[in-house]
């Protein structure tokens, strides 16, 4: 069964999902364009509760605290993003809605020795083969995520992964580490410069100590819609898009749902309140 | 009977029926990113009475939309709707709601348990189609505002039923404030931190005054549909689509709500528009 007809949409709407959100004052460190912002805790939350920071790596998925709890579909239906209702308090910004594939966390920025890490999103569980997207993981976002402030010296971060082709311990680096604000709590993409996908990160290592402790992990995401906040006399805006401007965008089962941003802004942190609207058939 | 094809609701659409929206301001200080009721608001739909006890309200309560419920098994859908929000807001939005349950009277300066027992889990008044998914996570809870409490910020002790059925499970809260949070209408949130859905409130305690009785109450809703004018002091046209076609249960008792970024509880005039097939 899938939602293939106007007809079929109307007959889901009416028995559509409405999912709360409010998710204020996400970044606790610094702002500015380009930074990437995670909402899995945040300063004021309201709903869905703050997730938890993992400790080990894990495939997430809807029922874990933190994410927007949709229902599963029965029988062999689907769920689709049907409408998008919502204020994102920050100019010029984007917000995207993913689906939090895996994470783990816990890792130090004070020491240059290998850290485990392998976050695997090559298996099943939690429907991970069909949330994951494309075979050569092409859908997928990789990123460092910073969970509490390291230090002030920016070090070389290597990574350690295996390719979307199944090749295991190519290396990559970026920085990590240095003035404020990119020590502070924010996310980081890991992007290959060679144009790889990545499947497995395996560990990292710092090349130094960056000054202090914090902490950090990596976190995998699937990016499902996207919404640019306005920007001049709408600022701040509040949005509804429904199922045309949403692209009715197909929400795998089991997916972990919250949200990320993208910074076009050095005003403030962003933060989000509203509804997503979803429906299955 | 119900809509499941454009050519439904083509032929439903020019027999449906317009609900006046008239609501006077139900705070004049309501705080930028905080709900407020305007269950208490005079106007159309006529106000409503703060309630006492707990009740499953219905379209026959004063101060709901008076729908009347379909014959012959036909469904009821909310499938246009216009608001225009006055004041000095920015970005305000106001929202449908089924309101499922409430009751009111508690005493913000009563140390001590206080009785609610508001109860969703039963099936008088249509409330087990009314409720939504059988797991409770279509049910919104709120303290409700009804005459302004204390400014004193105090904990408040909720004690729940979890969409299981366990019982005397408890959530922890801060009440009490400014008018712009805690004076008429305003609607504050119970989210447990833990992820339950509650399905029964049983009782609240607090542990220390916070200065003033005022009235608060806890309600229940369903949030049914949203629209907002794209900027302060504009009015905005919504369809099925944009509304998302929402389904209107029989019996459901549906009232607004306002959310903003700016100062979202100003008057609101508009209209909402219900096609029965």
């Amino acid at each position: 069964v899938a939602i293939d007809s106007l007809d079929a949409l109307i007959a889901a709407l009416p028995n559509a999902q409405i999912l709360q959100f409010e998710r204020q004052s996400w970044n606790t460190g610094g702002t500015g364009i380009g930074r990437w912002h995670s909402s899995w805790t945040v300063s004021v939350s309201v709903t869905p509760p703050n997730g938890l920071i993992p400790t080990t790596a894990a495939i997430c998925n809807r029922s874990l605290l933190g994410a927007l709890p949709f229902r599963a579909p029965t029988g062999d239906a689907r769920t689709y993003l049907a409408q998008w209702h919502a204020f994102a308090g920050f100019d010029g910004s984007t917000l995207l809605l993913v689906d939090r594939l895996g994470h783990m966390g816990g890792m130090v920025a004070n020491s240059a020795a290998d850290q485990t890490v392998n976050l695997d999103l090559t298996g099943v569980a939690s429907n991970l083969a069909e949330r994951r997207g494309e075979t050569d993981y092409s859908d997928v976002l990789w990123f460092v995520d910073i969970t509490a402030q390291i230090g002030t010296t920016a070090r070389t971060l290597t990574i350690t992964y295996t390719d979307g082709l199944g090749t295991p311990n190519k290396t990559t680096t970026m920085s990590l580490g240095g003035s404020s604000p990119i020590n502070q709590v924010g996310m980081y993409r890991i992007v290959p410069s060679n144009g790889d996908s990545i499947s497995i990160v395996q560990k990292v290592a710092l090349s130094a100590s960056t000054g202090s402790q914090g902490a950090f992990g990596i976190t995998a995401f699937r990016s499902i819609y996207t919404y640019k906040s306005p920007t001049g006399t709408n600022t701040n805006g509040l949005i509804n898009e429904d199922w045309v401007e949403t692209g009715l965008p197909r929400i795998y089962d089991d997916s972990c749902l919250h949200f990320i941003a993208h910074a076009n802004s050095t005003s403030s942190g962003p933060s989000a309140t509203g509804h997503i609207m979803l429906v299955q058939g | 009977m119900t809509i499941s094809s454009l050519e439904g609701l083509l032929t439903a659409m020019p027999g449906g029926r317009s609900f006046r929206i008239i609501k006077a301001e139900i705070n004049t200080q309501a705080q930028s990113l905080k709900r407020f009721s305007y269950w208490t608001s005079a106007g159309a739909p006529m106000a409503g009475v703060a309630p006492t006890t707990a009740v499953i309200p219905t379209n026959a309560t004063a101060g709901a939309f008076p729908f009347t419920n379909p014959a012959g098994g036909a469904a009821t859908y909310i499938a246009r709707s216009n608001i225009w929000i006055a004041g000095a807001q920015t970005i305000a939005e106001a929202e449908i709601i089924d309101r499922l349950a409430h009751m009111g009277g508690l005493n913000a300066t009563t140390i001590g348990d206080q009785t609610v027992n508001v109860d969703v889990t039963g099936s008088s008044n249509n409330l087990a189609s009314r409720r939504g998914a059988t797991d409770y996570s279509d049910v919104s809870w709120y303290i409700e505002i009804y005459t302004q409490i204390g400014a004193s910020s105090r904990v408040l002790t909720v004690t729940y039923t979890d969409s299981l059925g366990n019982p005397n499970l408890t959530h922890t809260m801060n009440i009490g404030g400014s008018q712009a949070t805690f004076g008429a209408g305003a609607l504050i949130p119970i989210v447990p931190t833990n992820g339950n859905r509650i399905s029964i409130i049983q009782k609240v305690s607090l542990a220390i005054s916070t200065g003033t009785a005022g009235n608060f109450g806890i309600t229940a809703v369903r949030h049914l549909c949203a629209m907002h004018p794209p900027s302060g002091n504009t009015g905005c046209e919504f369809d099925w689509s944009k509304l998302g076609l929402p389904r209107v249960h029989d019996s459901a008792c549906l009232g607004i709500i306002s959310w903003g970024s700016g100062f979202g509880a100003g008057i609101l005039y508009g209209t909402i528009r219900l096609v029965q097939a």
